[in-house]
């Protein structure tokens, strides 16, 4: 029942009640007004009803007005009109409920109207990054898009908001793979029980709208809060330009080092073609001829390390993993280095430490270059007059081939970084100051490549030892 | 006396080529691009030859895809001797028939008439 009603029973019943005291103490009371004095009375009565009623709905009405028109109020507040006001034209508690009423929709406009600013702000930061940004929920439906997004990838906002992600942009791993709905990145990390944000960082091959690709540069968050991962967020940029780059730049030196083994290879036979014929030759003659050779295997050494670098930088895949029998391959090997070693008054010994003969996979040519790099090291890291050894063990399903020799210890600092892209130790330096810093980075690549490992020992007073292992191929 | 065949661009290592072999006792024949090799090919009966891939008129892919379709030139001993030493290329070359492959820089000369020496004997002793 609203409040203007109540008051306005409580203001009649309360009019009424002398009356109905009169009526129902004078026992004569209801005869007396058949009377003809009674007609007055009859008239008397009824006027004072309407009178008082009247005055109750005057009253009722004016006290309780306000509170309607607040009621009325709050109404259109909550249907979102909040310029809304109360107007107040009282002075009393009502009044004082209206006013504070105002000021307290003045404060939640503000404050509104603020966190619109922060969400704009924000809106504004996200559309105007130049990466591809994605934002998906749980279900990995695609929340919220930037700018950048829809040049990107040439879908707008309005098509894929809502769809899943992988739907909308599918990508490729290198091999031209699709990467799986169910079981790719995003899934991952958003299973992750951690409470904490994940952040994983990818390149593949992006699917545009238009079925046209591009390589990508990704990271993956998740999003967290309240310790629950709501959802992920995806950047991306094209990497088109520095894969070109990179590319053009390997392209170019691997040409370049094609080019070099011409006049390489020259250098090396015509140096071999002299020292065979040094019978007519004097001493100092001789000796610059040894040098000549000694320097034409250096500039060979980085010309092959140059080529497998960059090879290696291409990605080429090395399908020629023709069965190479390694104890015919060291031995032939130890051949082609014979020279080199006793140039340097060294000598190579090779210990077979098995008798089968043991089947690898690798390309002849990396398998070449690794024994070549750490042979070649060892004689030139090793003082004067000391042999190097090449060990070969079979250990169950793998070989392991050991280059050891005399060589300095290799300092705490060079362990972790030895088998680094360009790297050089400090005794490098000094004692192979040609060295291009390529030639461990090679080995360890071409051997991963090939399913093996590379490792080292070297501890002050022993021998230092690089080895690697190869997989063993089973014999068809 | 063994008869080979060395086609090969460039004159300098052909000469030195040429002088170590004939030095070994090897009678010696020379082609400076791959025609002029498939012409003395046909016209001559060699024991073995030494191929490099990248030559004028005529490379050394196409040189032996032509000698394994020729039914009088289909066994006849290849080495290619080459710059390339690409996987693929190496690849391709065998499967073209050629019977080794030396990526030159790796290989020395003493080494290079060893090889072909020894592929002589193999293939005279299978036969």
């Amino acid at each position: 029942m609203p409040i203007r009603i109540k008051f306005f029973l409580i203001l009649l019943g309360v009019s009424l009640v002398p009356t109905f005291l009169l009526v129902t103490t004078i026992p004569d009371y209801p005869k007396s007004i058949f009377q003809p004095s009674g007609a007055f009375f009859l008239v008397t009565h009824f006027t004072e009803i309407v009178f008082v009623t009247l005055i109750s709905l005057f009253v009722s009405a004016y006290f309780t007005l306000p509170i309607t028109e607040l009621r009325r109020l709050v109404q259109r507040v909550k249907s979102g009109q909040l310029t809304m006001r109360a107007q107040v034209y009282t002075t009393d508690e009502v009044g004082k409920l209206a006013l504070e009423f105002n000021t307290m929709l003045d404060t939640i406009q503000k404050q509104i109207k603020d966190m619109g600013n922060v969400k704009a702000r924000s809106e504004a930061i996200l559309l105007a990054i130049g990466d591809g940004l994605v934002v998906v929920d749980r279900e990995k439906k695609i929340h919220l898009v930037n700018k950048a997004f829809e040049t990107l990838t040439g879908w707008n906002e309005k098509e894929v908001l809502g769809k899943l992600i992988y739907e909308v942009l599918p990508r490729e791993d290198e091999n031209g793979n699709l990467m799986p709905s169910k079981d790719g990145v995003l899934t991952r990390i958003l299973g992750a029980t951690t409470t904490t944000t994940t952040t994983t960082t990818t390149t593949w091959n992006y699917i545009r709208k238009d079925k046209t690709k591009f390589p990508g540069a990704s990271t993956i968050s998740t999003i967290v809060i309240g310790g629950k991962i709501i959802g992920a967020v995806e950047v991306f940029r094209d990497i088109t330009e520095e894969k070109e780059l990179e590319r053009s730049k390997t392209e170019f030196i691997s040409i370049a080092s094609h080019q070099l083994r011409t006049p390489v290879s020259g250098l090396n036979w015509l140096t071999e073609a002299l020292r065979s014929s040094s019978q007519n030759l004097n001493e100092k003659q001789t000796k610059y001829v040894g040098d000549l050779y000694t320097f034409s295997k250096r500039l060979t050494e980085l010309i092959e390390n140059l080529l497998d670098f960059s090879r290696i930088e291409l990605k080429a895949k090395t399908e020629d993993k023709s069965p190479i029998e390694i104890v015919r391959f060291i031995e032939d090997f130890m051949g082609n280095m014979k020279l080199y070693a006793d140039s340097k008054n060294h000598k190579i010994i090779f210990n077979k430490k098995m008798k089968d003969q043991l089947i690898v996979g690798i390309s002849s040519r990396a398998l070449y270059n690794v024994l070549q790099n750490l042979v070649s090291n060892a004689i030139d890291y090793s003082p004067g007059d000391k042999s190097v050894t090449i060990d070969l063990e079979g250990f169950g399903d793998f070989i392991k081939v050991s280059v050891c020799n005399n060589g300095p210890t290799i300092s705490k600092e060079d362990r972790n970084h030895i088998f680094g892209r360009f790297y050089r130790t400090e005794s490098a330096k000094k004692i192979k100051p040609e060295g291009t810093g390529l030639g461990l980075y090679v080995v360890k690549a071409v051997i991963e490549e090939a399913g093996g490992e590379v490792g080292f020992e070297s501890e002050e007073g022993k021998d230092t030892v690089f080895w690697f292992t190869l997989p063993l191929k089973k014999a068809a | 006396m063994k008869k080979i065949l060395i086609a090969e661009d460039e004159e300098i290592l052909l000469t030195v080529l040429k002088d170590r072999f004939e030095s070994e006792g090897w009678d010696v024949s020379l082609a400076k691009d791959g025609e002029e090799a498939t012409d003395l090919m046909a016209k001559t009966s060699f024991d073995l030859v030494l191929l490099d891939l990248l030559m004028p008129k005529k490379d050394g892919f196409e040189v032996l895809q032509e000698v394994r379709n020729n039914p009088k030139l289909k066994n006849l001993p290849i080495i290619v001797l080459s710059n390339l030493g690409g996987d693929d290329e190496v690849k391709e070359a065998l499967q073209l028939g050629a019977n080794e492959y030396f990526v030159k820089t790796r290989h020395s000369l003493s080494e290079v008439v060893e090889k072909a020496s020894s592929l002589l004997k193999n293939i005279s002793t299978k036969q």
